[in-house]
């Protein structure tokens, strides 16, 4: 059993088990099972989670499993079985549809159940109160605007390209292909995806610095699902006498890793996907719930207004979407960026 | 009942068994005789069929068998009682004594199982055991008697107990004795393999004797004194194989005084000479390799004093034994004696590395000198210098074995079994080379269970028994005839 | 006993071929057959590319080789190793600069060698020892970096880490140094043989009056200082490093070496080897890379690669016997 949480966390975990109900303040206890937060980005979400909460007044308890979806089951199963009266769960699992079973198992517990990051699977709807988090469909379509005007706009002719995608079976990569696939249908022709064995940089720059030769003089576009994977695809095709944004158009489309390839017009700009703020509007969703009592039908973008985050008295959704704001390439344009009151560099340099 | 003829067997380049021949009639106990590597144990694990005979013919109850496997052995009526008894630890007596019968499975339930086992139990003394108890609480001499019981059951033609009283106290080989008589009034053909004087002429109708792999006719043992069984086992031909004795020796180099460790029951005190090569003969388990693992620094000295060139010696580990240029090899050669998986230069400049390197680097000229001389000085063939320890044979392995120890120029060197696994040519040499190195200087301290090789090599010998040093005569002085009194059996001493 | 030769009838044939001749072959048959099916794959630059993808493994398989020779199986713990180190390096060369990065970097390798060599003499087993350690290494990977991407900015990193000497990466080139005196070491310095010969039979090493502790610890010293390069290079070529870095590799540099055909059981084979083994794999990747296989295929396939050297090796040392 693996709960590395950070000492912060432990010790509002320790305050929230000491105080007593009879606080005012206190609206109560949520928990949140997610993957462990040595990945960055699950790192920015717990922050922006616990922010949330201490600002609604909830106790935010993070578990997290070391990407492990048994691990995750088990630490769901000693959760209910602590019999802790609880204002609400939120659901990152690891294995999206091997986690159905605990997903369930929480719901029938009778809290809120908020899932997050991972798109629902289709049929469980009844388990879950609504999905706050990221829409990757929508990633990979930004990411293909992004790149579509880049290609208007400089002038590049743009045909064929491949994709570098996440590795087989994580949902967020397939989601986003899709998403970038069905936008760029009729305009660019992709001629190979080929799947990463990780996402950061030294995986991206393998597998580039392999397509990129093999397939010389012929691609003028490259999609790479993030900008950790994007920027190592511009190291690889500078050294094969590519000039990306010259020669070679590279889109990333979320903002992960490195921002200097963005600042520097390596990359053909890219889109705010804020850990923080999904970890926030995630627990935003359960405070709504938990005052307004209902759920309204259908999806929802959150407005991607640059100075102030969304209110809570908004309706909550079934679907509630992180918007994923376009950032141009160049210094410029990236300072300007802002997102519900952060800047870009706070919000995609963690 | 038995007949086998021409049992040939050789193991690679060596020849373990050539044209033996061996008779056991029904009710009669046949014991099987011989020095260590004589051939007893491959010949009856042939008859066993754990091992395939490479010519030969058996013969059971005048019916030709053909046995390659242990099930054609069983089918045949060979029971086989090996060493290593196999009693199932987790299973009851009962289920012990039934093991691997089919036909057991007709009476599963324990309490049939045990009224069917009591009355084997009873034949082999053993009526005071429940049948139901688990065999782990028995004693090593109660699981032999349920082995035996074994053979009783499955109404065996042929048993074959290889020496069965061996880590047994003397009480209980009564017992196992008895159940022996058992078998063979039962009209079981018995062949037991032992080096127990004693119990040969208490148990046995006829012997018979297995020397360097063949065999001779066998004898009734009424008609043998213990003078001539031991003849027949050594032979008489001991001159040849081995060099002259010392003919200067220089001052005492190793001292024992009142030392006892673990294997030793009383303190054994010796003293060694520059130049000087005594041998500390015993059976296994007498005592003899414990004062050479105290020596080495492999068994700690409980009480007592060592002294080494007339200083104080105390070592902690093997370490400390070589830097006191004191090499000691141990009987098991493949365990701790070579690399196999590593060429023969290798092999000889591992105790030496700082001889053979510079700045740290390992040298191929010195290295190359260094395996050169000790080849010269062991008689190593040049052509095997490239092949792997483990693709020698027994004897040139054990070459590699000592020899290495040369590089760092020992003054006492402790071997243990110098020859075992070694063919006679080989072993010629090697007693040569021990005499020659022992000539310049080298104090040569070796434990063995070889008589011939203790007469034939030692200028001293120091006899063992269970534990015991029994006395120290010179070499010139011993017969073989005295030497396996004292080893086997000191009180039938005259 | 009247014939007393020495010569046992499968010894005069004996003349065995090296196993690196072995993977030598295997890596220019794939490079022909795949020239073939992928005309764009028997190119030099596909060549360079290939020998660049081995790089960053083969330098840790070399390492790893090492304590694979020594007797010592192999360590789980190399890819949470290197996060660690990764880590240090950045922060160090933040709060430093380059150079004493490098010897903070280094230093700490050295340590975490010896930890781990110490432990597993007292543990005894290499494979539950390292991994206790990989937890160890890729928490404080974890604690270190305060769960962020800790990036750093200096040139002669960068330099380092996308520098093309005479054409060929800085890493190639350190991967081919390494594999060189590596064999050389292993050959010919007495660390080296202490190491071959504490992995070919540790109890008659232990006999012979070596120090079989030591050379536990030299070689995980030695696969220490090898994923220390790796981090150093990985963390340079992008200026940043992260507790998740490396996540999964180690399954790699162990492939590496079984495919280069040193025996598990210690005492033989050379970090030649581990090299080829990675080149091997390497060529195998990019082929597959090259034809569109999924990521869960090429994993089949390099497995089954792994399954199919051993086998073989295994094989061909009994008919040999």
């Amino acid at each position: 059993m693996n709960y590395k949480m950070s000492l912060p966390i432990a010790a509002v975990l320790l305050a929230g088990l000491c105080a007593s109900p009879a606080l005012a303040e206190d609206k109560g206890v949520i928990v949140a099972f997610v993957p462990s937060s040595t990945n960055p980005y699950i790192g920015q979400w717990a922050k922006g989670a616990q922010a949330k909460a201490g600002e609604l007044g909830y106790t935010l308890k993070v578990i997290e499993n070391n990407f492990n979806q048994a691990e995750q089951d088990s630490q769901v199963q000693q959760q209910l079985a602590s019999g802790e009266k609880v204002a609400g769960y939120v659901w990152w699992p690891f294995e999206n549809a091997a986690g159905v079973g605990s997903l369930r198992a929480l719901s029938q517990s009778g809290a809120p159940v908020i899932v997050s990051n991972q798109y629902p699977i289709k049929g469980t709807e009844a388990y879950w109160t609504a999905y706050a988090g990221a829409n990757d469909f929508l990633s990979g379509k930004t990411a293909a605007e992004i790149l579509l005007d880049a290609c208007a706009k400089s002038g590049v002719k743009c045909d064929k390209g491949a994709i570098i995608r996440f590795p087989a079976g994580v949902s967020a990569g397939d989601d986003r292909a899709t998403g970038f696939q069905d936008a760029v249908k009729g305009k660019l022709d992709v001629l190979t995806v080929v799947p990463t064995a990780g996402f950061l940089e030294d995986e991206g720059y393998k597998v580039a610095a392999q397509i990129i030769p093999a397939n010389k003089g012929q691609l003028t576009w490259l999609y790479t699902e993030n900008d950790s994977l994007a920027g190592a695809a511009a190291q690889a095709a500078r050294e094969n006498g590519l000039v990306p944004g010259k020669d070679i158009l590279i889109v990333g489309g979320t903002c992960h890793g490195d921002s200097k390839h963005v600042k520097n017009g390596e990359i053909a700009g890219t889109a705010i996907q804020s850990g923080y703020w999904e970890g926030w509007m995630a627990v935003q969703a359960l405070g709504k719930f938990n005052t307004q009592g209902k759920v309204q039908d259908g999806e929802t973008y959150l407005a991607d207004n640059p100075d102030a985050p969304p209110a809570d008295s908004d309706p909550v959704f079934k679907y509630n979407f992180l918007p994923n704001p376009a950032v141009g390439n160049s210094q410029a344009a990236y300072d300007a960026a802002k997102m519900w009151g952060k800047s870009a560099d706070e919000l995609c340099n963690f | 009942m038995l007949r086998m003829t021409n049992i040939s067997k050789r193991y690679g380049a060596t020849e373990v068994l050539r044209e033996v021949a061996l008779e056991v009639r029904s009710g009669e106990v046949m014991a099987l005789m011989g020095e260590n590597g004589a051939g007893k144990s491959t010949l009856v694990k042939i008859l066993a069929g754990i091992e395939p005979a490479d010519a030969g013919t058996i013969e059971i109850a005048g019916e030709p068998v053909t046995i390659r496997s242990p099930r054609h052995s069983q089918a045949a009526g060979v029971a086989y009682v090996a060493q290593e008894l196999s009693i199932v630890e987790s299973l009851s007596v009962a289920e012990n004594v039934f093991l691997g019968d089919t036909d057991a499975g007709l009476f599963r339930s324990p309490r049939s199982l045990s009224t069917k086992a009591r009355p084997f139990l009873l034949k082999v003394g053993l009526e005071q055991v429940d049948p139901l108890e688990l065999a782990e609480n028995l004693s090593v001499a109660e699981r032999q008697l349920v082995e035996i019981a074994r053979l009783l059951s499955r109404k065996a033609r042929i048993a074959i107990l290889d020496e069965p009283t061996a880590a047994l106290s003397d009480a209980e080989i009564l017992r196992v004795k008895g159940a022996v008589r058992t078998l063979a009034d039962n009209g079981c053909a018995v062949i037991y393999v032992t080096h127990r004087m004693a119990e040969v002429f208490e148990l046995s109708t006829r012997v018979t004797v297995l020397r360097n792999g063949r065999s001779f006719p066998s004898i009734e043992t009424a008609s043998l004194t213990v003078d001539t069984l031991i003849e027949h086992m050594l032979g008489r031909k001991l001159e040849q194989m081995f060099p002259a004795r010392a003919t200067r020796m220089g001052e005492s180099v190793v001292e024992l005084d009142q030392c006892i460790g673990h294997g030793l029951l009383a303190p054994i005190s010796l003293s060694v000479r520059r130049g000087e090569i005594l041998a500390l003969a015993g059976q296994v388990g007498s005592g003899a390799n414990a004062v050479l693992r105290m020596l080495a620094g492999v068994l700690p000295v409980a009480s007592g004093t060592m002294k080494l060139r007339g200083a104080a010696f105390a070592p902690h580990s093997i370490a400390d034994s070589i830097a006191a240029k004191v090499a000691y090899c141990s009987d098991d050669r493949k365990r701790d004696g070579i690399f196999a998986v590593r060429s023969v230069p290798e092999n000889l400049s591992a105790p030496a590395l700082d001889r053979v390197s510079r700045l740290q680097m390992i040298s191929p000229v010195m290295e190359s000198r260094h395996t050169r001389g000790i080849a010269e000085l062991f008689g190593i063939d040049l052509a095997y210098l490239t092949r792997l320890a483990g693709n020698l044979s027994g004897g040139n392995q054990q070459k590699v074995a000592l020899g290495k120890w040369l590089g760092i120029e020992p003054d006492v060197l402790l071997v243990e079994e110098p020859t075992r696994g070694v063919d006679v040519g080989a072993r010629a040499e090697i007693y040569r080379h021990l005499r020659s190195l022992a000539e310049r200087g080298l104090t040569v301290i070796f434990a063995s269970s070889d008589t011939q090789e203790v007469l034939g090599l030692a200028d001293q010998i120091a006899t063992f028994y269970h534990g015991r040093m029994v006395r120290v005569v010179s070499a010139e002085s011993s017969t073989p005839e005295s030497i396996v009194r004292d080893v086997i059996h000191p009180t039938l001493a005259a | 006993m009247s014939i007393m030769t020495d010569v046992s009838p499968s010894a005069a044939r004996r003349r065995s071929v090296p196993r690196f001749v072995w993977v030598i072959a295997a890596i220019v048959a794939l490079y022909l057959v795949a020239g073939v099916i992928t005309p764009s794959f028997a190119t030099f630059d596909n060549m360079l590319v290939i020998v660049r993808a081995a790089s960053i493994t083969g330098i840790v398989a070399i390492g790893m080789s090492y304590v694979t020779i020594s007797g010592n199986l192999f360590a789980l713990s190399a890819a949470a190793l290197g996060a660690f180190l990764a880590v240090i390096f950045a922060l160090a060369v933040g709060h430093l600069g380059f150079a004493a990065g490098l010897a903070a970097t280094l230093l700490v390798a050295i340590l975490a060698g010896m930890a781990q060599g110490l432990s597993i003499s007292v543990v005894g087993n290499p494979i539950i020892t390292t991994l206790a350690f990989s937890t160890v290494f890729r928490g404080l990977a974890a604690l270190f970096s305060g769960n962020s991407i800790v990036r750093i900015d200096s040139d002669i990193a960068l330099a380092l880490g996308t520098g093309r000497p005479l054409g060929v990466p800085t890493q190639s080139w350190a991967f081919i140094a390494l594999a060189l005196v590596s064999w050389a070491l292993i050959r010919r310095a007495r660390l080296g043989r202490l190491l071959v010969l504490s992995g070919a039979n540790p109890q008659t090493a232990i006999a012979s009056g070596l120090n079989v502790r030591l050379a536990t610890v030299v070689a995980f010293v030695a696969l220490s200082v090898g994923v220390a390069i790796m981090a150093v290079f990985t963390v340079s070529q992008f200026s940043q490093a992260k507790a998740d870095l490396f996540a999964g590799y180690d399954f790699d540099y162990i492939a590496a070496v079984l495919v280069g055909g040193i025996a598990l059981r210690g005492g033989q084979g050379s970090p030649l080897q581990a090299a080829l083994g990675a080149i091997l794999i390497a060529l195998l990747q990019n082929f597959m890379l090259l034809n569109g296989f999924t990521a869960g295929l090429r994993m089949t396939v390099v497995g089954g690669l792994v399954l199919l050297a051993t086998g073989a090796f295994h094989l061909l040392q009994r008919r040999l016997r």
